[in-house]
C-alpha cells in the first residue's frame, strides 16, 4: 500500500495547490482520481458520482467528458497539428458529431499570445512555452468541471511561469472548474485559496511509524 | 480521426514503417505474380486450341507435340508424310484435317503452311472461328495471310512484299528470297498464338525450300508435315482413332488429346506454381511477423503518446484499435505498392512474353487482382496484428499517466 488518506474532500470552483514531493505517491493519486488506474479499495467520489466504482470504460469517458489534464511535458502528440490535438480531445467525448468550437479556441489563443497560424503547425514545432498554453487550451476544450494540473510549470522560466499561473487560474474561474495544482514547487502556493500537503493527507508512513 | 491518427503517426515513424511496408510488398507482389500469371496463362493456353478433337504428328512426347503445334513453343524434330496424312485424313471417323508445316519464320514471326481447311474449321477462344479484317485467305501459293499483331507490328498491308527465311531465329542467314509472297490478307486479333504467325500455303512453302535447292536437285521435296489437326465426327470416335493411329504400319506416328496434354502441361505448370506460392507464403508470414515486432517495439516509443490518448480520455480499446489499424493501413499500403509493381512489370514484360512463350499476358489491374487473396492478406495481418493490439491494450489498463 502506498497511499492511505482517511478523507480529503474539495469544494467545487475551489482552486487548490497540493504539495507533493517526488516519491510521495502523488503519480499514484493523480493516476487515481482521474480513473486511469482503477483504485483497489476505499471510494473516491467525483461531482457527488461513486467515480472509483465505475468501468474503466465509464471512468475513461467521464475523465474525457469531466477532467483536462496539463502535464509537466508531453501533453501534445507531437506529430500531429494544434489543430487535430484539440480535435482529439474533443473527438473523445463527441465522437464525430461535436463541432470544435474554432472561434472559441482562437479567442483563448489571442489572449494566450499565441498566433492563430500556430494552429496548422505540428506540436513538435511550437516551444516548451508554447505548447503548455496548447495543453491549458487542450484541456478546457470540452469545459471539464475539473482541471488536474500536474507540475505544469516545471519546465518554464521563472517570467512565463507567473504568466501561465495568472492565465490558468483566471481561465479556471471563467469555466467554474475546479483546479487542483500538483507541484512541489511552495512559491506558487500564493495562487490558490487552500493548500494541501500530501504527506499530511498520507497517513501512510505515519501508521507504520506507530505502529 | 482514428484512421487520420494512425496514417500520421506512421507518417511520424516513416523509415521504419516504410521498410516494413516494403517486405509486406514484395511477399504480396510474389503471390500476386504467381497467382495471377499462372491464372493468365492457363486461360491464354486454354484459349488457343478449341475444337480440335485430336493432334496428329510424328511420334515424340505429346506436351512437345501440343507446344510446338499449338503454341509455337520449340520445334517439331521429325516430320509426318504426306502420305500418313492423306491417310489418316480419309477415315471415316475423322470429319476435317488441318495440316500444318512449320519451321520458318519471317523477321522472327513463326510461318506456318498450311490449307485452306485452316480458316475454316480452326477454332480459338469459346469455339470462335477465324476472321478477316482485311482481305480475303491465300488461293495462290504467293500468296501470305498474315496474324493480326504481325501486320501491326511490322507496319504490313495488303501487297506487301514477304521473304521466308528458314529456322525461327531472329536473324536467319539463310533466306528464301527467291520465292516471294504477298500479303493477301490480314487476320482479326485473336489474342492467341495465331496473331503472331505468317500463314502460306503448304504448297507454298514448300515451293520456297525447293528454289533454294534447285541446283542440286531436280525432284521437288515431298511436301512435308508437322502437325494435323483433326476433328472428329463424334467425340467418342477419339480413342479407337488414337487406337488405330498408334497401329498404323508405315509410320511412327501419334495422336493426342488436347485436353489431356494440357492438363499434363498443368502438372508440370503446377509444381512450379506451388512451390512459388510455398515460397510468398513463407516471405509473406516472416514479413507480417515483423510488422508485428515493429508494432511491438515501437510501444516503447510511444510511451509518451499512448499515454496523452489515455489522458485526454481514450480507452485502452481505442489504443488497441489505432494499433490494428496501422497494422491494415501499412498492409492496404504494401498490396497497393505490389500491384502497382506488378501492373508495371507485366506492362514492360508483355511483350518478351508473347513472343518468347505466345500468350498474352494482361496488364489491366482487374485481370492481376485475385480478391480472395487480397482478403486473406488483410485478414491475415489484422490477426497477426493482434499480437501487439493486445499487448498495447494490457500495458494501458497497467500503466499510469507518468
Amino acid at each position: 500500500m502506498l497511499l492511505d488518506i482517511p478523507c480529503w474532500r474539495i469544494n467545487k470552483g475551489e482552486h487548490i495547490f497540493l504539495h507533493g514531493a517526488s516519491g510521495s505517491g502523488k503519480s499514484t493519486l493523480l493516476n487515481l482520481i482521474s480513473g486511469v488506474l482503477p483504485l483497489k479499495g476505499g471510494e473516491i467520489k467525483l461531482l457527488g458520482k461513486p467515480f472509483s466504482h465505475l468501468t474503466q470504460r465509464k471512468r475513461d469517458k467521464f475523465r474525457a467528458t469531466h477532467l483536462g489534464m496539463v502535464f509537466q511535458q508531453f501533453n501534445l502528440i507531437p506529430y500531429l497539428s494544434i489543430l487535430d490535438n484539440l480535435h482529439l480531445a474533443n473527438h473523445a467525448v463527441h465522437s464525430n458529431k461535436g463541432p470544435l468550437k474554432l472561434d472559441k479556441v482562437e479567442l483563448t489563443m489571442e489572449r494566450l499570445k499565441l498566433s492563430k497560424n500556430l494552429l496548422q503547425r505540428p506540436a513538435s514545432d511550437l516551444s516548451v512555452g508554447q505548447r503548455q498554453k496548447v495543453a491549458i487550451i487542450r484541456a478546457l476544450i470540452n469545459t471539464p468541471e475539473i482541471i488536474i494540473a500536474d507540475e505544469p510549470t516545471s519546465s518554464l522560466d521563472s517570467d512565463s511561469r507567473d504568466a501561465f499561473m495568472i492565465l490558468l487560474t483566471e481561465l479556471c474561474l471563467e469555466n467554474a472548474s475546479t483546479l487542483i495544482f500538483v507541484s512541489h514547487d511552495r512559491t506558487l502556493m500564493s495562487h490558490f485559496d487552500q493548500t494541501h500537503d500530501l504527506d499530511t493527507l498520507n497517513q501512510m508512513h505515519r501508521k507504520a511509524y506507530v505502529v | 480521426m482514428l484512421f487520420k491518427l494512425a496514417w500520421k503517426s506512421l507518417l511520424s515513424r516513416r523509415v521504419t514503417v516504410f521498410l516494413t511496408v516494403f517486405s509486406i510488398t514484395v511477399s504480396s507482389f510474389v503471390l500476386f505474380s504467381v497467382d495471377s500469371l499462372s491464372q493468365q496463362a492457363k486461360s491464354s493456353f486454354t484459349r488457343s486450341v478449341s475444337g480440335v478433337d485430336l493432334i496428329l504428328g510424328p511420334r515424340t512426347g505429346q506436351l512437345n507435340l501440343l507446344l510446338y503445334s499449338v503454341f509455337r513453343i520449340g520445334s517439331p524434330t521429325n516430320n509426318l508424310s504426306w502420305q500418313s496424312y492423306l491417310d489418316i485424313a480419309d477415315n471415316p471417323k475423322v470429319s476435317w484435317a488441318i495440316p500444318i508445316s512449320l519451321g520458318d519464320s519471317h523477321k522472327g514471326y513463326r510461318v506456318i503452311g498450311t490449307s485452306s481447311a485452316y480458316f475454316e474449321y480452326f477454332k480459338y477462344g469459346s469455339k470462335q472461328s477465324l476472321e478477316l479484317q482485311l482481305g480475303k485467305v491465300f488461293s495462290t501459293d504467293e500468296q501470305v495471310v498474315l496474324g493480326a499483331d504481325v501486320a501491326k507490328e511490322l507496319g504490313y498491308g495488303l501487297n506487301t512484299e514477304v521473304v521466308l527465311s528458314h529456322g525461327v531465329g531472329k536473324t536467319s542467314f539463310k533466306k528464301h528470297d527467291q520465292h516471294v509472297f504477298s500479303v493477301v490478307g490480314i487476320l482479326a486479333p485473336t489474342g492467341t498464338p495465331i496473331d503472331q504467325t505468317v500463314h502460306v500455303s503448304l504448297e507454298g512453302l514448300a515451293e520456297a525450300h525447293d528454289e533454294t535447292k534447285q541446283a542440286h536437285d531436280e525432284h521437288p521435296d515431298p511436301i512435308s508435315i508437322s502437325a494435323v489437326f483433326l476433328g472428329l465426327t463424334s467425340r467418342i470416335a477419339s480413342l479407337q482413332l488414337i487406337q488405330s493411329v498408334n497401329q498404323y504400319p508405315d509410320e511412327a506416328i501419334m495422336a493426342i488429346l488436347p485436353g489431356v496434354a494440357l492438363s499434363e502441361l498443368w502438372n508440370v505448370v503446377g509444381s512450379l506454381e506451388t512451390l512459388l506460392s510455398i515460397i510468398g507464403w513463407l516471405v509473406l508470414v516472416s514479413s507480417l511477423v515483423g510488422l508485428s515486432t515493429m508494432l511491438l517495439a515501437s510501444m516503447q516509443q510511444r510511451v509518451n503518446e499512448l499515454a496523452i490518448l489515455r489522458a485526454v480520455g481514450f480507452g485502452p480499446l481505442f489504443i488497441s484499435i489505432l494499433i490494428m489499424i496501422e497494422a491494415t493501413l501499412m498492409t492496404v499500403l504494401s498490396l497497393v505498392f505490389a500491384f502497382v509493381l506488378l501492373s508495371l512489370t507485366v506492362w514492360l514484360g508483355q511483350g518478351f512474353v508473347l513472343e518468347n512463350y505466345g500468350f498474352y499476358l494482361n496488364a489491366s489491374p482487374l485481370s492481376l487482382i485475385n480478391l480472395e487473396l487480397v482478403l486473406l492478406i488483410i485478414v491475415s495481418s489484422f490477426l497477426v496484428s493482434m499480437i501487439p493490439a493486445i499487448a498495447a491494450y494490457k500495458t494501458s489498463l497497467q500503466r499510469g499517466l507518468s
